[in-house]
């Protein structure tokens, strides 16, 4: 085997044949880019927790709550302290504690820090996190310290040395002065801890102590570092090498039972930092860090695995359609002396090297795309140098070569076994012939579209639904404002001067939203059973200004200074009343019931919902409009908002800017199903053209032969067509149940949905057709349309 | 399709085989060249049997002992003349540097040394044809078969092709023949006539 020899004739019959090589190297090109792509995200996805070190021997705890039938993996703070006393296993431990509505001052303006936590200086050991500049020691001692990323050094003193230098936080309306004790390195992206400056604990129980909504008096910082009963924090414990987990399990459950008593029965187990990120489903978390959806995962990596299964497919298509050109010189080298295998070898090889070609520039292409696509995941990931990233290269350099390998191999075991009398007679060089594998390739990637095309259609058509759904509340003219530590009162009251603004009121969270509260309190017939119910905190006239309907009693009105709670529709039942307006239930009486509304996604079920009076808790207002002059009124609303003391820029959105953030992960969902479906059109397409390309050059002397004979232009185009027509209708036929259960399936998260209507599965068809025709046809029209005489003149 | 053939050729012999089309003469150099198979009757080359060789006694034989030329020349396309002469020498398993030496001489000898780095397209018929005999001839076979030779050459073409596969058989290369041409034909010292797959003469010259 003569590997130069072999390398400059396979360079030249590529090189003479460019168009067919070009095709097959686009198609090859596509898919792979995009291959490296999902692979990069899989990769990062699986990789969760795993950049921490240690991360074998953390687990964080969970408690099984017997009220509401949860499982909480916020537990007391005393636990973790406690097992690490009492159990040699636990060789440390960390607290957890998120931060909400943290503001960092930077210059002379207060901005928004989302991202703060508190915990020990035992985390960085236990995690691995690296400190880069500055020392832990005494950051425990509570004495006002702060720990800041080497982002936000950055951002907050330049290029200079932080160290030392003061951090201004604010939160409440009250300002801290924090000392930078130390600089830690950035968290990996793809973790579920993460945060930008990190305070000790007394700062987190500060700011716990100031927030929490009880219903009593609030507890003191010295009754949440010992009580058994709380949910705010959570308990990392790293154990010994070699501990057995179920027996330290036992251990901690047994633990969990001794501390508990009637009002609080705690039922701990462990969750294993590594699952927390697939493994958080149903679990109730009060420090959520990203949220991994499973389901989500296995349909990114299946469609990636789709498409190059097609990409595939197609290159193995036009090799061996290719291939039949170069049966004869086949042949002639058998005369010549060449045994089948070194025949077999020559095709593998040049079929390796066209596929090679293909990787550098489907790497360029996944690194441009790399950004985009990420951001319509919904992740910010970058494409920095871990080992995912490398893994992912390897991965793909190897299946570059095994798709070059084995379509070469499958091509050259096939054409090798002609009979070598007929294939120098030229009778083995038709790629017109009937040959079914290649059909069925065609047909499965057209199948692969369709399937595509018929649920991306199906998740627009729900968010459509979700978006003009009646979701129990009247859109019309309805803004909310975040308040901020905005004058509520002082607000309110100005607006109301306006006659454009019908109504005003304010809640903690107002409709569609995603924050929640639950809440379990007992039933009203039968207090031994508890139910969880979720909450909300809202104003005077909240039902009037939401447009919701009250179905019984009445809002909370200001003129008759009624308080208590309200209700809706589905908490009568959920909560066993009977008279409802007058019944008590654990926050008060029931003045008046509203009807169900859609508090959060459609995803969710409406489930029973206490909503009580308090306009100090509100933290967004609802104004209600009028539909005439909205441009005026929204400009006096802004003036109004600075006359009336405003520091941070005035602010709104109507409902469907709302509904745009909560249905953001569907969004991106159907604009992702649309762009791989728009891939595999391309790689299909490119492959049908291929094939049209090489048929049609194969029938040039048959084309030549009807049109002498009478045929006309079109009959000639009808001819070439009819074949394709029917692999496309084949593939609809097989794809549409495939479609229907998967649009089925995915449709099952939604406890609303919309109806699956037939043209969803027709239009896909219709639409691998329409582009199957005219790929097609414009080869044939080529070809048919071209003088007779010089299609036979070269017999 | 063949009937009853019965046919024996000897060492340096140069036989013609003639007949109208459909006879079967194609389908009995083929036959003799391993290309194809009978479906009945005997086939000995230097009294050992052939039939039923396995793949790799066949490419044995092709390499070693056996060189083909066609009607249609089929050199490949995508080779210089150089490397298509030099085919045959690959799969033998000759060193380059012999290899070398080998197609130097048999282009020297077709006086086509300017033409080495050509591709077959940009050659006449007759000097395709000639890369052709000379890819058969390099392995120095005992026989070779040439099916229609000449059939795409004009006649002054033919005619050196035919000189040249005359000087062959002097030389000691036993040549079978395919060929309409009786004129052709006549270059050799024996000929067949096959019609309707029997052979009806068989004359020496």
């Amino acid at each position: 085997m003569n590997i130069k020899n072999n390398l400059s004739v396979s360079f030249r019959r590529l090189k003479s044949d460019k168009t067919n090589t070009v095709i097959n190297l686009s198609g090859l090109i596509l898919g792979l880019g995009i291959v490296s792509v999902v692979l990069v995200f899989v990769l990062n996805e699986l990789g969760y927790n795993r950049a921490f070190a240690n991360r074998d021997r953390i687990y964080r705890i969970i408690n099984q709550n017997e009220t509401d039938n949860n499982r909480w993996a916020c537990t007391p703070l005393v636990a973790g302290e406690t097992a690490a006393d009492k159990f040699a296993e636990v060789e440390a431990y960390a607290h957890q504690y998120n931060i909400q509505g943290i503001e960092v001052k930077k210059g002379n303006e207060f901005i928004s820090n989302p991202d703060v936590l508190s915990t020990e200086s035992s985390f960085f050991q236990m995690f691995g996190i690296k400190i880069l500049n500055g020392s832990l020691s005494e950051f425990d001692q509570a004495k006002g310290k702060i720990l800041i990323s080497k982002k936000a050094a950055e951002k907050y003193f330049g290029g200079e040395n932080p160290v030392g230098k003061v951090l201004t936080l604010r939160y409440s309306g009250k300002e801290y002065s924090q000392e930078v004790a130390a600089v830690y390195e950035d968290f990996p992206q793809n973790s579920t801890i993460k945060a930008s400056l990190i305070a000790d604990m007394e700062f987190g129980l500060e700011n716990l102590a100031k927030n929490m909504i009880s219903t009593g008096t609030p507890p003191t910082i010295q009754e949440l570092k010992e009580s058994w009963n709380g949910i705010f924090f959570t308990n990392y414990l790293l154990l010994k090498k070699g501990t057995s987990l179920s027996g330290f399990e036992a251990k901690l459950h047994q633990l969990g039972v001794d501390q508990s008593d009637k009002d609080n029965k705690l039922n701990f187990s462990l969750q294993a930092l590594t699952d927390i990120y697939f493994g958080s489903e149903k679990i109730v978390d009060n420090n959520r860090g990203d949220k991994g959806n499973r389901s989500m995962l296995f349909i990114l990596a299946s469609v990636g695995f789709l498409i190059l299964v097609v990409a595939c497919i197609n290159y193995l298509n036009l090799t061996s359609a290719q291939a039949l050109t170069q049966t004869k010189a086949l042949a002639v080298r058998k005369v010549c002396g060449a045994p089948r295998n070194s025949l077999i070898w020559q095709m593998v090889f040049e079929s390796v090297l066209v596929s090679l070609i293909a990787l550098p520039f489907a790497l360029l292409l996944g690194h441009f795309s790399f950004p985009y696509i990420s951001e319509l995941l919904g992740k910010s990931y970058q494409l920095s140098h871990t080992s995912q990233f490398l893994s992912s290269i390897i991965i793909l350099i190897f299946i570059t070569i095994a798709t070059g390998a084995l379509s070469g191999f499958l091509v050259a075991v096939k054409i090798t076994s002609f009979r070598l009398v007929e294939t120098l007679k030229g009778q083995h060089s038709n790629v017109g012939d009937k040959h079914n594998v290649r059909k069925a390739l065609v047909i499965f990637q057209m199948a692969v579209f369709i399937v595509l095309i018929a649920v991306m259609a199906l998740v627009q058509k729900q968010v459509h639904y979700a978006f003009n759904k009646d979701l129990g509340i009247a859109k019309e003219g309805l803004i909310r404002i975040p308040l901020g530590d905005h004058n509520y009162e002082l607000y309110k009251q100005e607006i109301r001067k306006n006659p454009n603004v019908l109504q005003v009121s304010g809640a903690l969270w107002l409709p569609p939203h995603k924050g929640k509260m639950n809440v379990t309190i007992p039933k009203v017939d039968n207090p031994k059973e508890m139910v969880l119910v979720k909450g909300l905190f809202v104003d005077y006239q909240f039902a009037k200004t939401m447009g919701m309907k009250v179905v019984l009693g009445s809002d909370f009105d200001e003129s008759k200074n009624n308080s208590g709670v309200m209700i809706n529709e589905t908490a009568i039942k959920a909560l066993g009343l009977k008279e409802i307006i007058g019944e008590q239930t654990a926050f008060g009486q029931i003045v008046g019931v509203v009807n169900d509304f859609n508090m959060y996604s459609i995803h969710e079920a409406i489930e029973p919902m206490i909503i009580g009076l308090d306009p100090k808790m509100c933290r967004e207002i609802a104004v209600k409009i009028s539909t005439e002059n909205t441009p005026e009124t929204i400009d006096f609303l802004k003036k109004t908002w600075k006359s009336t003391g405003g520091i941070v820029p005035f602010d709104f959105d109507f409902t469907d800017d709302i509904l745009n953030q909560i249905y953001e992960s569907d969004i991106r969902f159907s604009k992702t199903i649309g762009l791989l479906a728009v891939i595999a059109i391309i790689i299909a397409s490119l492959g049908l053209f291929g094939l049209s390309l090489l048929i049609s050059q194969q029938k040039t002397k048959e084309i030549g032969i009807r049109k002498v004979t009478g045929a006309r232009v079109g009959e000639i185009i009808f001819l070439f067509n009819r074949d394709f027509v029917v692999w496309v209708a084949i593939a609809f036929v097989v794809a549409t149940p495939i479609a229907w259960y998967s649009t089925n399936k995915w449709l099952e998260s939604f406890a609303y949905k919309t109806e699956l209507s037939w043209w969803i599965f027709a239009l896909p068809g219709l639409l691998a057709l329409g582009i199957a025709l005219l790929t097609v046809s414009w080869q044939s029209w080529r070809a048919a349309t071209r003088n007779p005489v010089e299609a036979l003149r070269y017999e | 399709m063949l009937k009853a053939v019965n046919l024996e050729v000897k060492d340096g012999e140069f036989l013609s085989i003639m007949g109208p089309s459909g006879s079967g003469k194609s389908t009995l150099l083929n036959i003799i060249g391993l290309l194809d198979a009978p479906s009945a009757g005997e086939y000995s080359l230097y009294d050992k049997s052939v039939l039923d060789l396995k793949e790799k006694a066949k490419v044995d034989y092709h390499r070693n002992f056996m060189g083909f030329i066609f009607q249609a020349y089929h050199l490949i396309e995508e080779m210089t003349v150089y490397e298509n002469i030099e085919t045959p020498l690959i799969y033998k398993g000759v060193k380059s540097r012999d290899r070398q030496a080998m197609v130097a001489d048999l282009l020297d000898r077709f006086n086509m040394v300017a033409k080495k780095d050509l591709f077959p397209q940009q050659l006449s018929g007759g000097q395709q044809q000639l890369v052709g005999i000379a890819r058969a001839i390099i392995g120095k076979p005992k026989l070779l078969l040439a099916d229609e030779p000449t059939g795409n050459l004009q006649s002054i073409q033919g005619e050196m092709i035919m000189e040249t596969l005359q000087q062959l058989n002097n030389e000691g290369m036993t040549i079978i023949q395919v060929t309409h041409n009786e004129k052709f034909a006549g270059y050799g010292k024996r000929i067949i006539r096959l019609e309707d797959g029997i052979i009806r003469k068989d004359v020496k010259q």
